[in-house]
């Protein structure tokens, strides 16, 4: 049976608010309930009820990392869809004889990538994430399991795009990085460096981090990896597997408890299809 | 009027009472955003599944119409045409725009999904939504550069209202659990 709690304060007394409501009364200092028009004790007029929303009134500790985290995601996704754009509508322009080469290409990939280092180094230090302790047992255990993870994700990679060569005729991108114009290792920097560095510390620390705090684990990798697989627009055919390496990646980082694994899993996968295409 | 059950005879409301009063109706107003971000994404899936349908259906008299118009402009020009290559370029623009159509309106599907949901699993439902929908836009975006144009204003209006039920959504889900924390606390 339910029985109504019994309330023994006496009438005059102002009822304790619950904590995740509490304010201070500016005038007397005293903990309020945070939609209260007036103060109780000093009846001080308070925010206005319709203010109560916004998120901003809640102290720094108790706002949501993912609301910041979101905003970041979407300025990386614009500079990359802008990114996009610039080399479709160079490449639409120019005549088929003077197709852009892979200087040109280098060049707006260095430019790209500078932007949203900048935007993801920002992202870092401005936002606050909880600490997450990890089991030893896991930890020991993450790196052969990502490595055999890594060897599938590869394997799956290779025989989706093998298959949009034979049955759909698609060109890849990376056909005309070996033009002569550039070096490896300048695409072994941007490809693969670059990336496994600055996207890991986004997608698998901040993104990662954040959506733990309120979907746990498994919602926060697979919803990272969806995140991560769209902020590649430029190469939009390559999403589904994009999707498959970022969830190999989230794990690495939940099962090892740091971005090292990650980290050189992305790099290693990157290496392995960059130097595939370059023979 | 509507005579409040707990309150019959209209008497002045403590402190207390108001403030609840005043939760509850923070409550109500995070449940009213949910609602509407229930029928964007309901809106958002049916549209895209219904336009896309129709893209996927007509994928062959599409792909015709267009790469017709482009050999006449080459034929125009006094090029020659390689009619086995060209059959080949359509049989795979036939197949591109069949995929590409088809997995749109499975999107469509996850939209429609994710407003189903919404109540139960409010932040993954608003977050994978507005995720998902800002990324079809700037897929679509680079697929085809002129859509972004397209009902521009429409997409603002969703994008907001999408960021907006998330911020709801974070706040249902934290005033839900500081509530069963305090529920928990009282039982013991």
């Amino acid at each position: 049976m339910n029985e109504e709690p019994v309330d023994y304060r006496s009438a005059d007394e102002p009822a304790e608010p619950p904590l995740h409501f509490l304010t201070t009364c500016w005038r007397c200092r005293k903990a309020v309930a945070a939609d209260t028009p007036t103060c109780p004790y000093c009846a001080a007029r308070l925010a206005a009820p319709d203010m109560l929303h916004r998120a901003s009134r809640l102290p720094a500790a108790e706002r949501s990392p993912l609301l910041p985290v979101l905003v970041g995601f979407a300025i990386l996704l614009g500079v990359n869809l802008l990114h996009a754009l610039i080399i479709r509508v160079q490449a639409t322009m120019a005549p088929a004889q003077a197709q852009p080469g892979s200087q040109e290409l280098l060049v707006h990939a260095v430019i790209g990538e500078l932007i949203s280092t900048v935007v993801i180094l920002i992202a870092v230090l401005r936002v606050r994430l909880p600490a997450t302790p990890v089991a030893g047992s896991a930890r020991i255990l993450a790196w052969p399991l990502s490595l055999m993870g890594l060897a599938g994700g590869l394997a799956l990679n290779l025989a989706y795009h093998r298959f949009l060569k034979d049955h759909l005729g698609m060109i890849m991108l990376e056909n005309l990085l070996n033009d002569g114009q550039t070096t490896l290792g300048w695409w072994v920097f941007i490809i693969c460096v670059q990336p496994a560095i600055v996207e890991e510390l986004f997608f698998r620390h901040l993104v990662l981090g954040s959506l733990r705090t309120t979907l746990g684990g498994h919602g926060a990798v697979w919803l990272s990896s969806v995140m991560f697989a769209l902020a590649h627009i430029g190469t939009p055919i390559s999403l589904p597997v994009l999707m498959v390496l970022g969830v190999v990646l989230g794990y690495a980082r939940w099962g090892s408890g740091g971005l090292a694994l990650p980290m050189v899993l992305h790099f290693l996968h990157n290496l392995f299809v960059l130097l595939l295409e370059w023979r | 009027m509507a005579v409040d059950p707990k309150n019959p005879y209209g008497a002045p409301l403590t402190s207390g009472e108001k403030s609840s009063q005043l939760g509850s109706l923070s409550q109500s107003a995070r449940t009213g955003q949910l609602k509407q971000a229930r029928v964007i994404l309901i809106v958002v899936g049916v549209l895209t599944i219904a336009f896309n349908l129709f893209f996927l259906l007509g994928a062959e008299a599409q792909v015709n119409r267009a790469l017709d118009g482009e050999v006449r402009k080459l034929q125009g020009q006094g090029m020659m045409i390689d009619q086995q290559k060209l059959q080949e370029i359509r049989e795979n623009a036939v197949r591109l725009t069949q995929i590409v159509s088809g997995a749109t309106v499975l999107l469509g599907f996850v939209f429609v999904v994710l407003g189903i949901v919404v109540y139960s699993i409010p932040v993954p439902a608003t977050v994978l939504g507005l995720v998902l929908y800002v990324g079809a836009v700037a897929i679509f975006g680079v697929l085809e550069p002129t859509t972004l144009a397209h009902g521009w204003l429409f997409k603002i209006l969703i994008i907001v209202g999408l960021f907006k039920s998330v911020q709801a959504a974070l706040a249902y889900q934290r005033e839900k659990q500081a509530a069963e924390a305090a529920a928990f606390g009282t039982t013991i």
